[in-house]
């Protein structure tokens, strides 16, 4: 159970609060309301070069690291599809510094063009680093583009290509900033060895003064139905022949959600799962295989994915995976099958929140999903499914209509 | 109005409580520690012996002995075994390194009653059978084929064998035909051999119940204690002369470059004055190498310095992936910044900085029991006691620039470093 206090400022920043004595630490969490499905298809990637821009000075300090680490403290951020995420954890006795450094750049970043430059070429290189000079690097890059015809993400984080990334101007980052980066897009958490007066105090004081200005209604193109099956085959320098099938499913809150997690669990959690024990211990048809969701706050994805044994055809790997399926969508799983899932999930959740940043991110991501209880409740909704919702969900989900799969093979480029 | 372009009163971070683990033998003398704390009925424990690479006769058979241990015992098939810990929720981790073997498990303390008996099988019983060291062979050789195409991955790869010489234990690489010449009855020798607890200890973390040493001693104290093996010194680098080795690779869009040498373990004198400097220089995100090539020439996503430490010696080295384009002058700063650091006594508002981060860096390895068991074992399995932390911190706040010119000077000569680039030069 994490106990939490929760505030609005005036202004209409969300902040909550979570108490741990335990520790001499505390973590910062600010979530804004803004990830790349937000962004222009002419300029993707935008959301996740700007996370990089929030480091480069804000309009009263000129450099955000060197203050933190000064006071012994440490940062990140993330970018998502969804969001993007920055957070710090410090010694607790010097939280204040974390409040007066998020704050000011939530009030203005410094938007020098030379950060700009800079860190366009940072992201550059992190584009070739991760997707371009890494084996499999680009399957996103193709994939997506051909499950998602109208929504956004249809490209992924990074961008769809480098060029927009070029060709981003100072003035396009001062619009997004305008706005994304507000108090009212914003959701905060505070958590570990720190009082709910003190946070209440300090938020009012810093973040209090930040002028709202009006949230955006977000109305982006939802994604028409599937119809048929898609097939995209790609041949690349890589040394084992790789198989991916994604179908279409419900988004985070739907009542897909919980249940693929605990149909993904059955099929590729662990070393009991039923794809290692088949797939790969008894036919030695792959190397690995996982089955795992994306859990988008749109509706997303149900994806398998598998390196297959050397000798091993596609046509073979993808009929094995294909008879495993049907189990799911023409029989129940066992009730002992389910409950080891669930447990897995109840440890697994209770391993999480020993943690202060877990507990600090977990707290704001609910709040974003509607509400922040979740974070003690959604359990419940784990303990409740039964076997026959994961096979209603099989059968509906699993369908032909519903997928695209990639055929990505080994050979020259 | 407030002002923002002050920043807030903050505290120093000079005073660190360290939980002492407590210390109990089981019936046939396997020491155990405990370390109490925490919100939630959870615990770690884990099971650590010497049996890392470096203790091996032949190659693969610490990891694969190691990897292999869940696999099934005289009493329990690797499906069993699997079923059950999933079952109860617990979690068991294996991991080897250069020098220990360790098995970890993570469990709700309502689960122990159950899963306890199961590891102590595992850690008494493994079998290695043929089927499952198959499926782990092939496994195996497909990651060395993928990781054979990543950039970074060679560098990993080479960069020991480059300062530590192929024949040395903590230089020595894998090839593809390793994986068909490791057998079950190497495991089975190593297992043996290795895994006893005459040869390691078992540290505790976590909320721990009452009954647990009572369940320790019934599942573990039962164990025969065992010899602890004998084993060859390890000897001196056999590299002579440094250098740089280019390998390349045709069609990268990026080069890996390390930059570095062989260095001292945690028992020498000016370890913890060196920390400081590697900070300094690639150590976090404001140091001197991220802000030149990051973020100041935008060359790399990410650079760092470190220095990998293992009980009988230590690697300092400097790891990027630039483009291909920028690999000379890349590598120029890289060689410019530590020249600086020999040249140049830090500036005070700088070393005070990294005095600070360093701080809060040793504050949170108190954060919770976890960290805390990190930090124990972090001595343990280096044969130091908690001196070791004292000095640390007490060198963190009262190392002068002087020194760490000096440190510099001593330990960073240009002539001593090897540099390895895979991708293009």
């Amino acid at each position: 159970m994490i106990q939490y206090d929760k505030f609005t400022l005036e202004n209409g920043l969300r902040v909550i609060v979570h108490e741990d004595h335990s520790t001499p630490m505390a973590a910062i969490n600010i979530l804004y309301d803004v990830g790349a499905r937000d962004e222009e298809e002419k300029r993707t990637g935008f959301a996740h070069l700007f996370e990089h821009l929030m480091f480069g000075g804000s309009v009263n300090i000129p450099n955000y690291d060197a203050p933190l680490q000064r006071v012994g403290g440490e940062n990140n951020a993330f970018t998502s599809n969804d969001i993007t995420n920055y957070y710090i954890t410090l010694p607790a006795v010097n939280l204040e510094t974390g409040f007066w450094l998020e704050s000011d750049r939530m009030l203005s970043l410094a938007f020098t063009p030379h950060s700009l430059e800079v860190q366009r070429q940072v992201v550059i290189e992190e584009f070739k680093q991760r997707y371009l000079n890494q084996p499999y690097g680009d399957v996103w890059l193709e994939l997506r583009p051909a499950i998602f015809k109208k929504h956004p993400y249809k490209w992924a984080t990074i961008g769809k290509e480098i060029k927009h990334i070029e060709e981003a101007t100072l003035d396009e980052v001062k619009a997004f900033f305008k706005r994304f980066y507000h108090p009212g897009n914003a959701i905060m958490s505070v958590t570990g060895n720190v009082k709910p007066d003190q946070v209440k105090k300090l938020a009012e004081k810093w973040f209090g003064p930040i002028p709202p200005r009006v949230k955006e209604e977000r109305n982006l193109p939802a994604e028409p139905p599937q119809t048929e099956m898609r097939v995209l085959e790609l041949q690349r320098d890589v040394p084992v022949d790789t198989l991916y099938m994604a179908w279409r499913m419900g988004s985070r809150s739907s009542e897909d959600y919980i249940v693929a997690d605990l149909l993904t669990d059955i099929l590729s959690n662990g070393i009991s799962s039923r794809f290692q024990q088949s797939l790969i211990r008894d036919k030695g048809l792959f190397s690995e295989v996982n089955a795992y969701i994306t859990g988008d706050l749109d509706p997303g994805l149900f994806i398998i994915s598998g390196k297959l044994m050397e000798g091993v055809s596609m046509e073979t790997a993808e009929e094995a995976i294909r008879v495993e399926l049907n189990r799911v969508i023409h029989h129940t799983v066992s009730l002992r099958e389910l409950q080891k899932v669930k447990n897995k999930m109840e440890s697994m959740r209770r391993f999480s929140d020993i943690n202060i940043l877990n507990k600090a991110m977990g707290l704001v991501f609910y709040e974003l999903l509607g509400n922040v209880d979740l974070i003690n409740t959604e359990v419940d909704k784990y303990l409740e499914t039964s076997v026959q919702d994961l096979q209603h969900f099989a059968q509906k989900t699993l369908r032909d209509e519903q997928l695209t799969i990639l055929y990505y093979r080994a050979g020259k480029a | 109005m407030i002002d923002r372009l002050q920043a807030p009163l903050s505290q120093k971070v000079d005073k660190i409580t360290f939980i002492q683990p407590q210390e109990m033998r089981l019936k046939n003398g396997w020491p155990v520690f405990l370390i109490e704390g925490g919100t939630e009925e959870l615990l770690r424990i884990e099971f650590s012996f010497f049996a890392g690479s470096r203790f091996q006769d032949k190659k693969l058979a610490a990891s694969f002995t190691n990897k292999m241990l869940r696999e099934g015992t005289a009493n329990r098939s690797s499906e069993n075994l699997a079923e059950a810990l999933d079952f109860y929720g617990a979690f068991f981790q294996a991991e080897a390194n250069k020098d220990m073997g360790s098995v970890t498990l993570y469990v709700l303390n309502k689960h122990l009653e159950h899963v306890l008996p199961m590891v102590a099988d595992v850690i008494r019983n493994a079998i290695f059978p043929e089927k499952e060291l198959e499926v782990l062979r092939n496994k195996s050789r497909q990651q060395f084929l993928i990781n054979e195409k990543k950039v970074g991955a060679l560098a990993s790869k080479y960069f020991p064998t480059l300062i530590f010489g192929e024949d040395h234990p903590y230089g020595s690489q894998i090839g593809m035909a390793d994986f068909e010449a490791i057998n079950k009855n190497d495991l089975q020798t190593y297992f043996k051999r290795y895994y006893v607890p005459a040869n390691g200890s078992v540290v505790v973390a976590g909320k721990i119940p009452a009954t647990l040493p009572q369940l320790l001693d019934t599942h573990f104290g039962t164990f025969d204690f065992g010899v602890k093996p004998q084993v060859k010194k390890i000897p001196s680098p056999s590299v002579k002369k440094t250098d740089q080795k280019v390998i390349t690779k045709e069609g990268a869009v990026q080069s890996a470059l390390r930059v570095g040498k062989v260095l001292f373990s945690k028992d020498h004198p000016d370890f913890s004055g060196m920390q400081i400097l590697n900070t300094i220089l690639g150590g976090y995100f404001g140091s001197r190498l991220m802000s030149n090539l990051r973020e100041d020439k935008g060359y790399t996503y990410g650079i760092s310095s470190s220095i990998s430490i293992m009980q009988k010696a230590g690697c300092f080295y400097i790891a990027t992936e630039v483009g291909v384009d920028v690999v000379q002058p890349a590598m120029r700063e890289i060689m410019l910044e530590i020249r600086r650091l020999k040249d140049e006594k830090v500036p005070d508002d700088e070393l005070n900085l990294v005095r600070n981060y360093l701080m809060g860096h040793f504050l949170r390895s108190t954060d919770g029991p976890f960290a805390q068991a990190d930090r124990f074992n972090g001595i343990h399995h280096y044969g130091l006691d908690d001196t070791f932390y004292q000095r640390f911190i007490n060198t963190i706040l009262n190392i002068t620039p002087l020194q760490l010119q000096e440190l510099a000077n001593r330990h960073l000569d240009e002539n001593s470093l090897s540099q390895l680039i895979v991708g293009k030069w």
